[in-house]
């Protein structure tokens, strides 16, 4: 069955459509999420927060773009509001806070996450434009073609590939600096 | 092909994307072209690292089977009239505000001659970007005289308004009019942009 036939479903009532929709697409929108956040509890976030969006918003669903793009394109303004909301609250120290008061409440994958923040490409990413960050994570680790990452973005092929080079660019020389050559 | 057209190249084919006529005019544009030879060198090894990095990522087992019926309880808790009450649970995006509307309420920064509202007033009427900039306005008119820098004197409030006695007097509602005010999840994209800008004018980012 089609992506556009289980929406129709989906529109007639029928609740199981969409539990295949998302059983098709959210592994896809985790790890989109996670190459933005670097984080494995955000990430996870996003993917309830994209399902969300979509089941309320697939009766409003145009078919003149394809769902995967549509996932794709609240999975990535999703993860880019995650990343601001994050850089606020940083700012305000929350961190301090919360860890301070709840102790107890450390994640079980503690472990994975701090594992993660040492990940230099992961920080290598993270320092990027949104832009390029974002055409770096759809064509690098979801290897869209440069037609499907301009329907997401809603831009030009053109653009996308500068974009891309100098996304890889600085990738380079942030790992050049950590290396210390 | 200009130059800086065979470079926009040099990703896809270090990736190995790249279609087979363009890779076959960059790779004679290689042979006589240092500069991207190097390049292509570096983003080959760069694209390695980024793959090993991707690679050594995991997610807890069983993660992928547990999404949609995670959801499916969210999706039934929403439609409950227990829902409304769990926002204190929210954790960082309510501190958000928390902090917002804490600082404008510990603030006791005299106002210039003649102004007309003070900053317990402005909390009543402004959403959460307008209340982060009517803070920064307040505090760029004020004497920083004895601090070293803005941000430090920014930092210092936060920390002060952060805690725990503030938190409770906010969330016992005993500010009235003042609680309702919006979270960062509930800002929209281009509020969230205006609300970075502004801070990152300030340098406290």
């Amino acid at each position: 069955m089609t992506d556009l036939e289980l929406v129709d479903r989906f529109r007639n009532g029928e609740e199981s459509a969409f539990n295949e929709l998302a059983h098709r697409y959210q592994e896809k929108i985790y790890w989109t999420a996670r190459r933005f956040v670097n984080d494995h509890q955000d990430a996870d976030d996003i993917v309830q927060q994209v399902l969300l969006k979509a089941y309320e918003g697939l009766s409003d669903f145009r078919s003149d773009s394809g769902v995967f793009t549509w996932l794709y394109r609240i999975a990535v303004n999703t993860s880019l509001n995650a990343v601001r909301k994050k850089r606020v609250q940083e700012f305000l120290h929350f961190d301090e806070l919360f860890e301070s008061e709840n102790p107890e409440s450390e994640r079980p994958d503690e472990l994975l996450e701090q594992e993660e923040e040492r990940s230099l490409i992961g920080q290598a990413v993270k320092q990027l434009p949104e832009k390029q960050k974002s055409v770096f994570v759809l064509r690098h680790y979801e290897q869209l073609s440069y037609e499907d990452i301009a329907v997401i973005l809603k831009t030009s092929v053109g653009g996308l590939k500068a974009n891309y080079f100098h996304a890889v660019k600085k990738i380079a020389e942030y790992v050049k600096r950590a290396h210390g050559s | 092909m200009a130059h800086k057209q065979f470079e926009y190249l040099l990703p896809d084919f270090a990736g190995g994307t790249l279609d087979q006529s363009s890779s076959e005019l960059l790779s004679a544009h290689l042979e006589h072209c240092t500069v991207c030879s190097q390049r292509l060198e570096t983003f080959r090894q760069v694209m390695t690292e980024v793959r090993i990095a991707r690679d050594a990522d995991r997610v807890p087992e069983g993660y992928f089977t547990n999404i949609l019926p995670r959801f499916r309880a969210r999706l039934s808790e929403r439609g409950s009239p227990s829902f409304g009450f769990r926002w204190f649970q929210l954790g960082a995006p309510f501190a958000a505000t928390v902090v917002v509307a804490g600082l404008l309420a510990t603030l006791q920064l005299p106002l210039e001659p003649g102004a007309s509202k003070g900053l317990r007033s402005l909390a009543e009427e402004l959403e959460a970007t307008e209340l982060t900039d009517a803070l920064f306005s307040e505090i760029d008119q004020q004497s920083l005289a004895s601090m070293n820098a803005d941000d430090a004197l920014v930092g210092t409030i936060a920390r002060e308004a952060v805690s725990r006695e503030l938190l409770e007097r906010i969330t016992e509602s005993s500010w009235g009019d003042v609680v309702p005010l919006r979270t960062l999840d509930d800002l929209e994209s281009d509020e969230l942009d205006i609300l970075l800008q502004r801070l990152e004018s300030r340098k406290y980012l």
